[in-house]
């Protein structure tokens, strides 16, 4: 659900700007490095099962490196917070209610996000566990209607801007499937960790096919150049969708994209404020709470100032940051716990 | 105790917050807008033109009138009649600031999210059609399906004519584009995300359904008291080079563009054939196309398979006996074999490859394709075009060979 419910919207308009047709073949190159991210994330889990990556970080690189790292991580769960509510914002003053100002959504969003992290983690995943059926229902009943007006020649011709552009349109796709590093905070938490791989491939597997089709079907809807000009592309494809009577579908894209963001969030926010709390052994997260609140309404109108600046940013910026904290750093902990075997062993 | 109090006025608050945000959220917030603050716009139409070298906008759109204003003027008449739509007009020296001007003239807020489509005057396409269209894809309002239209002359005369039938100007409109355009050969139904897609298209052409005004025949004009002269009909296509109007395709080019690009199957699109010097009618129920490229010694060339099914109904005394229909097929084959050259050679007059052949060349041969660069309408131009076309005469209706008639006493 933290992978897909963003990607939905602008992963089809993000990879077929670069690799056109062939843009679909992005999100399953993002998929099978998500799987391999995933692998990275279960083995570092697996030799601190009952830690998580703010403490193992500091008996790997002692206490002043291993709260830098820590930080690091609250700074990245932050700014894809930030993001999250940016596109939250836009998608909505862009779509439904243009001349309410962003704070007002911002503020709305993040009084449920708090709500659901003073309720603890298990709230926000019984949240999710209602959601993710009526949001693949959604999805198929859209994906379904758009069958028929599909036409598969807008695939072709295979691979026309080459192999190299492929590769690079899957680098944001990549981003968004390596945000399951959030299970590193969260591996303590789950109650079967050994399941976490089995599953979390199954959710990866399942997550990569639902936007491959996303995106095919938009693709072939509108053709890459088209889809390629659209920052929300899927959003459109509801809009067009027309079966018989049956029309005006986009109500299911929102419904999709608030339930979805809302969740997002709330992890984020959640893994922000814990984080923060065991850093610095403070006794209560009340102050952090509404500090990181403040933070998230205030810093998307801030650091952006269009959506053309947010665009900018995922595709040029954000990869880069995203790899180094969801594929370097984890590989590179993995990599120093084999070395240090021995020390660590007794933290098993 | 104390632990319960706080517990309850934490849950107090959530559940305030909470409420807070349904009834923000739920009214609409800032952008929460009353049914009757808006005004319905319907079918909009964009000119434009140069006056003394300045760009001069005319931004003219119907608008459906409040049911209460509809009995007032036409007392007791079906609320669908042709003026429950209201013209008006803007100019400006932008597209946005003309739609501004005509915004001016209404108390209410123009709402486009029931506009069925837009039609563009003919100066406006051939000049400033790309930067229209960008315009319309950037606006929230803008439907993928709403229909698109290019006017023979100005636009905006269009939308005066209203409709002839006794509805909606914009609902009989987008009627003929969503069932018939097609269907009966007369035009081609284009929607605003197909227009785009192929504007946007690095290997194609776009054409868009053709709107004129034409006089009403006495039978069907309207009162004395409000006498209706002209009407407006949609037939033919205007053709798009680059993303600007460069011609038109007539009624038999039309027919020719979907033999040439469409699988036909809701016809029937009705064929006048002549053989030996008798006029017959093959009405065309579907239809399928193939086009294939062929590249050697670096020469491209297609070759055009098109096979047909269809009716005799109106034979003109033809005898339909078995012979009879095999002799029928290929003079059939050779007139719709004539109106795809036609179209063809139309298309390469125009230097538009509206009917997708060189996105075929792209889609089989990217090679060859890329080596042609931004000299593929070119190559289309150049390129041999073998055109095959067999026609099925599937049914003689519910007779046999031939009705007998009496003969004249000798």
């Amino acid at each position: 659900m933290i992978v897909i419910s963003t990607a939905i919207l602008l992963i089809p308009g993000i990879t077929a700007e670069k690799a056109a047709e062939s843009a679909w073949l992005s999100v399953l190159i993002a998929l099978a490095v998500g799987i391999v991210d995933l692998m990275l994330i279960y083995y570092l889990g697996r030799r601190f099962p009952k830690l998580t990556l703010s403490e193992y970080a500091e008996i790997l690189l002692g206490k002043t490196l291993g709260k830098v790292l820590t930080f690091g991580y609250v700074l990245f769960f932050l700014t894809i917070s930030v993001l999250v509510l940016r596109e939250f914002t836009d998608f909505l003053n862009m779509n439904l209610m243009p001349e309410t100002p962003p704070y007002v959504f911002q503020t709305g969003l993040m009084i449920v996000a708090a709500y659901a992290v003073v309720k603890g983690i298990e709230v926000i995943v019984r949240v999710n566990q209602f959601i993710l059926p009526l949001f693949i229902l959604s999805l198929a009943v859209l994906l379904a209607l758009a069958v028929r007006d599909m036409d598969l020649s807008n695939l072709q011709p295979f691979l026309d801007k080459g192999v190299l552009s492929v590769v690079d349109a899957s680098l944001v796709p990549i981003a968004w499937f390596g945000q399951i590093v959030v299970l590193v905070f969260l591996f303590p938490k789950v109650n079967q960790a050994e399941d976490i791989l089995r599953n979390g491939i199954f959710g990866i597997i399942a997550a990569g096919i639902l936007l491959t089709f996303i995106t095919v079907a938009t693709l072939t809807v509108f053709g890459p150049e088209y889809t390629g000009d659209m920052y929300f592309a899927f959003l459109y494809l509801a809009k067009y969708i027309k079966f018989v009577t049956i029309q005006r579908l986009e109500f299911l894209v929102i419904f999709i994209w608030v339930s979805g963001i809302v969740v997002k969030v709330a992890v984020m926010y959640y893994l922000e404020t814990m984080t923060l709390v065991r850093m610095f052994s403070l006794q209560s997260k009340k102050y952090v709470l509404l500090g990181l609140a403040l933070l998230n309404i205030i810093l998307p109108n801030l650091l952006f100032e269009s959506p053309v600046d947010v665009g900018h940013f995922l595709k040029n910026i954000w990869p880069s940051i995203a790899l180094t904290f969801e594929l370097l750093i984890p590989g590179l902990l993995l990599l120093l716990t084999v070395i240090k075997k021995k020390k660590v062993g007794r933290y098993h | 105790m104390n632990k319960l109090l706080k517990k309850l006025r934490f849950k107090n608050i959530g559940i305030f917050s909470i409420l807070l945000s349904l009834l923000l959220f739920c009214s609409g917030c800032w952008s929460n807008k009353e049914v009757e603050t808006l005004a319905f716009v319907t079918l909009s139409s964009y000119d434009y033109t140069q006056i003394n070298g300045q760009d001069v906008w005319t931004a003219a759109t119907l608008i459906l009138k409040p049911q209460g204003s509809q009995g007032q003027d036409e007392g007791k008449k079906s609320s669908l009649s042709g003026n429950a739509e209201q013209l008006v007009t803007g100019q400006g020296p932008t597209m946005q600031d003309a739609i501004r001007n005509y915004s001016a003239k209404l108390s209410t807020v123009p709402f486009y999210g029931y506009t069925t489509g837009t039609i563009i005057g003919e100066e406006a396409a051939k000049k400033k059609a790309p930067e229209m269209i960008e315009h319309r894809a950037r606006f929230p309002q803008t439907r993928p399906r709403d229909i698109f239209l290019v006017a023979k002359g100005e636009a905006k005369e269009i939308l005066k004519t209203r409709g002839t039938m006794n509805q909606l100007f914009s609902a009989e409109v987008s009627q003929f584009i969503d069932l018939k355009a097609t269907n009966t050969g007369k035009s081609y139904g284009m929607y605003f995300y197909k227009f785009v897609s192929w504007l946007t298209s690095n290997d194609r052409d776009a054409v868009l359904p053709q709107i004129k005004i034409i006089p009403l025949e006495s039978d069907n004009k309207e009162s004395e008291a409000n006498p209706k002269t002209e009407g407006s009909i949609i037939e033919g296509l205007g053709v798009f080079q680059a993303g600007h109007l460069v011609g038109w395709l007539d009624e038999e080019q039309t027919i020719g563009f979907l033999l040439l690009t469409q699988k036909i199957n809701k016809g029937p699109i009705s064929i006048p054939v002549q053989k030996d010097g008798t006029m017959f009618n093959y009405f065309l129920s579907s239809s399928t196309y193939k086009v294939k490229p062929v590249v050697s010694n670096e020469e491209i060339s297609y070759q055009v398979t098109i096979q047909t099914k269809g009716e005799i109904d109106e034979n003109n005394g033809l005898r339909l006996t078995k012979e009879d229909i095999e002799q029928l097929e290929p003079v059939i084959s050779e007139k719709l074999k004539k109106i795809a050259t036609a179209t063809v050679k139309q298309a390469k007059t125009y230097k538009a490859d509206f009917l997708g052949f060189s996105e075929k060349l792209h889609h089989k041969d990217p090679k060859t394709f890329h080596a042609l660069g931004s000299e593929w309408r070119e190559a289309f131009v150049n390129a041999q075009v073998e055109i095959n076309v067999k026609a099925k005469i599937i049914s003689t209706g519910r007779l046999k060979e031939e009705l007998e008639v009496n003969p004249p006493n000798e």
